[in-house]
């Protein structure tokens, strides 16, 4: 399809955009909808995919500007690995979006930075294909176990909406406590900080009762709340089916937690064994999330391969409407499975803004032949480069006075 | 390598003769030390260059050009302008020479200095363990991880060049979460040098003892500036004409970006051309963008690690999207490599990822970078200054209240004299104590 000069007839273009993001959006949620049972229809993603970067390269400029001028045009990107990404910080840059701004109903930002007015944002139309992509995901990856239609007793340690209303992960918190909690269920956390006596009360409660629990939320939040406990030297065996999720950094106010060591205090001071920590991996530049699949393999049967392998890899599976692969962080070539690399996501949720998005997270690719879903390990997040001895980028001199109040 | 105490004692045992040696001898020493490592076939030098090519991650010809900058600075003449610079005259390291207006003074150095070393680059080590020897001071060295090698190698060339000297340097190393390592080897210097992070220096200075001398060079950044009188002549002459004045800056400037792939505090981040005009902001951007191709070919940029390859991608892809989003910004770069030019009218601070990425800003005035550069106060290092000398003192002011403590002209940026006063201070007397024998009759 070739590059339209300014249509004469914006309200046209304008209908035809919709009626399109519209087909696109119903064939993704079919693609959703088929589920994690089936193997993946490598076809039927490459076609969405291609249609949807098609759909980008006309509808969102900038981007079409960037494709173009790599020559990865609709007429000459033939599978979805060709697709250009774009890097999480462009999205800092300008509103990467393929529908006009001004539509725009739903606006996430990245967590701060030290320099203002520079923060990243993800712009929606609708949340529909995000939940779209959100629920059945977590549904499988978090509550397994659960009954079609099973309310269950979930608390947050994060904040609600109203108090973060452009946090993704809040929206993202708030739809599975609507869709997935029964009426008890709620926040321990809100804009004065976390309420850690009023959660221990409930978790009490329930271990009384019986009933089993779901803890989701930042992994800063949750150190906060091992600490409150240890201090009160208090600790839960939460019922049979309880379990966590957790998102996020892993360093307490100031003091480093490594993943396994904070899966370990889950054990210590909730009962919550390391097969029930599902850890939760997403950005605000992305619609769709990445979960550890331990506590589905549980349920649904251990992965091909696995049995008496030993060490257990922590994984995250992608789910069938997304594909991850893993670049040489130099030449930004793909790493074949096995491989350190930075991870790159193409996924169909983004049809709104930007198919293809090159993280600064690194990672590698399980061996396909482990699992049914293509899975990879999250080896380390993004941080801004540490300062090398003596010299020093401006942002930490910048992040270094705002800490200690300069500013 | 001894353990610490036994290479501490060792240490200080062997100070006593370098005590007495006169400073001509020490100077003569560093001096043919350093001759070796810029005599094309020794082999020391062979040594430092595959040092600074596998743990720095210099490209071989940036380690060349990185060991012939580090070691022209401790040749005898060098050395010569620090000791007079500093001291007014080396004799009183030697002994009691005349106080003017009655009396006599020395300068006596301490027992021990242990230097702790950055990652980053290699220069400041070196120099460090040269100055800790003209104060006749015994030295314990603790090289980064990073780069452990060229400390040793110098110690080598220096115990050849003269034994009394070699004696007197000696390496150790430890973890860096070994704080009882780290804390014993403080406590047991009489002068303790640290150059990195600020939480490192923190850290290390928390274990000075209260009598102990604690001297930090942490972080710091350098820019560079562009005066309005160099901008003569239609802007259309700095496209592609090599010999025109911007061009020329613009490749003298390229060498002090790439010089150790601008990871030290002598690398400047940012140019600031003084113009409102947008256009001539971009052309003198595409004249460094041509610069740095041209001098990735002769200094090809090294080995970024993962988290810094990740870095530059990123802020490329966020200036290109705003570019492209039609701000006044422009972008230049070649995918196979690392450098980086990123130009935009407006003044601003750079956030540099460093690997040779540089930023080109206008401002209509340079007075101006006083209010532009304030948040960077007591960080500024070093200013590569294009202008006309009347304007020097002026600008100098500006800077200096910033931080600095040096302003050349651009391409010695990375090539401090061994004189430079590192972050302001007098390397020297900073480790010297001061004795005046006031007249007794």
């Amino acid at each position: 399809m070739p590059r339209p000069s300014l249509s004469s007839e914006p309200a046209l273009e304008e209908a035809a955009r919709q009626a399109e993001a519209a087909q696109l959006d119903r064939q993704i949620t079919a693609l959703i909808d088929v589920g994690f049972a089936a193997p993946p229809d490598e076809d039927a993603f490459n076609a969405l995919a291609l249609a949807v970067f098609a759909h980008q390269f006309r509808y969102n400029p900038v981007y079409g500007a960037y494709c173009a001028r790599r020559d990865r045009t609709p007429q000459t990107v033939r599978h979805w690995r060709e697709v250009p990404a774009v890097p999480t910080r462009a999205f800092k840059g300008t509103d990467l979006c393929a529908f006009p701004p001004s539509n725009a109903r739903v606006t996430y930002l990245t967590s701060g930075t030290t320099l203002p007015g520079r923060r990243g944002r993800h712009l929606l139309e609708s949340t529909a294909l995000y939940d779209a992509s959100l629920l059945p995901n977590f549904n499988r990856h978090v509550l397994p176990d659960r009954s079609p239609g099973e309310r269950l007793r979930l608390y947050a340690l994060f904040p609600p909406t109203a108090v973060l209303p452009h946090s993704s992960l809040a929206h993202m918190i708030a739809r599975c406590l609507t869709e997935f909690g029964d009426a008890q269920s709620g926040y321990s956390l809100d804009a004065a900080g976390l309420h850690a006596a009023g959660l221990s009360e409930r978790l009490a409660e329930a271990e009384r009762a019986g009933l089993p629990v779901t803890l989701l939320g930042a992994a800063t939040s949750f150190i906060e709340f091992l600490d409150w406990l240890a201090a009160k030297n208090q600790r839960f065996r939460l019922p049979e089916g309880s379990r966590v999720m957790d998102t996020g950094g892993f360093k307490g106010q100031g003091r480093q937690v490594g993943p396994d060591d904070l899966r370990a205090l889950y054990g210590d001071y909730l009962g919550i064994p390391p097969g029930r920590a599902v850890n939760e991996y997403g950005m605000t530049e992305l619609g769709s999330q990445f979960y550890d699949g331990c506590l589905a393999d549980a349920v649904f049967g251990p992965p091909v391969g696995s049995a008496g392998e030993g060490r257990v890899i922590r994984s995250k599976v992608v789910p069938p409407w997304v594909r991850t692969i893993a670049v040489d962080p130099q030449t930004l070539e793909p790493r074949p499975p096995g491989e350190e690399g930075l991870l790159r996501h193409v996924d169909l949720a983004n049809r709104g803004s930007v198919l293809a998005v090159q993280t600064e997270d690194v990672g590698r690719l399980c061996p396909p032949e482990l699992f049914p879903l293509p899975r990879f390990e999250l080896l380390g997040r993004a941080a801004s480069a540490e300062p090398r001895g003596c010299s020093i980028a401006v942002s930490e001199i910048l992040a270094a006075a705002e800490r200690q109040g300069d500013r | 390598m001894s353990t610490p105490a036994a290479l501490i004692d060792h240490l200080r045992a062997a100070r006593a003769e370098l005590a007495t040696a006169p400073w001509r001898r020490i100077v003569a020493g560093i001096d043919t030390a350093a001759a070796r490592f810029l005599a094309p076939g020794d082999p020391l030098r062979r040594c430092a260059l595959s040092a600074l090519t596998e743990g720095a991650g210099l490209s071989g010809p940036g380690a060349a050009a990185a060991i012939d900058a580090i070691f022209a600075e401790l040749r005898r003449g060098a050395l010569e302008g620090l000791l007079y610079r500093e001291l007014g005259g080396p004799d009183a390291l030697d002994g009691f020479v005349a106080r003017p207006g009655g009396g006599q003074t020395r300068l006596v150095g301490p027992g021990l200095v242990l230097h702790v070393l950055a990652g980053n680059v290699p220069a400041p080590g070196i120099m460090s363990i040269a100055c800790g020897l003209l104060v006749k001071a015994a030295n314990l060295v603790k090289p980064s991880h990073r780069e452990p090698h060229l400390s040793p190698l110098f110690a080598q060339a220096l115990a050849a060049a003269d034994p009394v000297l070699g004696a007197c340097v000696g390496t150790v190393q430890w973890d860096r979460e070994d704080h009882q390592a780290g804390r014993a080897a403080v406590g047991a210097a009489d002068a303790v040098i640290a150059y990195g992070a600020d939480a490192t220096i923190g850290l290390l200075q928390s274990w000075t003892r209260p009598r102990g001398r604690f001297l930090a060079y942490g972080h710091r950044l350098s820019l560079a500036a562009i005066c309005r009188e160099l901008l003569t002549g239609a802007p259309g002459r700095a496209n592609g004409d090599t010999n025109c004045p911007l061009a020329r800056i613009a490749a003298s400037l390229a060498e002090d970006v790439a010089l150790y792939d601008q990871q030290g505090c002598l690398s400047p981040l940012a140019v600031y051309i003084e113009t409102g005009a947008e256009e001539l902001v971009f052309q003198f951007g595409a004249a460094m963008a041509r610069a740095l191709a041209a001098l990735e070919a002769r200094w090809p940029t090294g080995k970024r690690q993962t988290e810094a390859a990740a870095a530059v991608h990123h802020l490329r892809g966020e200036y290109e999207m705003r570019e492209l989003a039609g701000e006044p910004v422009r972008l230049w770069y070649d995918p196979r490599a690392a450098w980086t030019v990123i130009a935009a009218a407006s003044p601003s601070l750079p956030e540099s990822c460093l690997f040779r990425t540089l930023f080109v800003y206008g401002i209509p005035r340079l007075e101006g970078l006083r209010d532009v550069l304030l948040p960077l106060s007591g960080y500024l290092q070093g200013v590569a200054l294009a202008g006309p000398p009347e304007r020097a003192a002026t600008l100098g002011a500006l800077f200096g209240a910033l931080g600095a403590s040096r302003i050349c002209p651009p391409g010695r940026l990375q090539r401090p004299p061994a004189a430079w006063p590192h972050d302001g201070r007098p390397r020297l007397l900073d480790l010297l104590h001061r004795v005046d024998i006031e007249p007794l009759d």
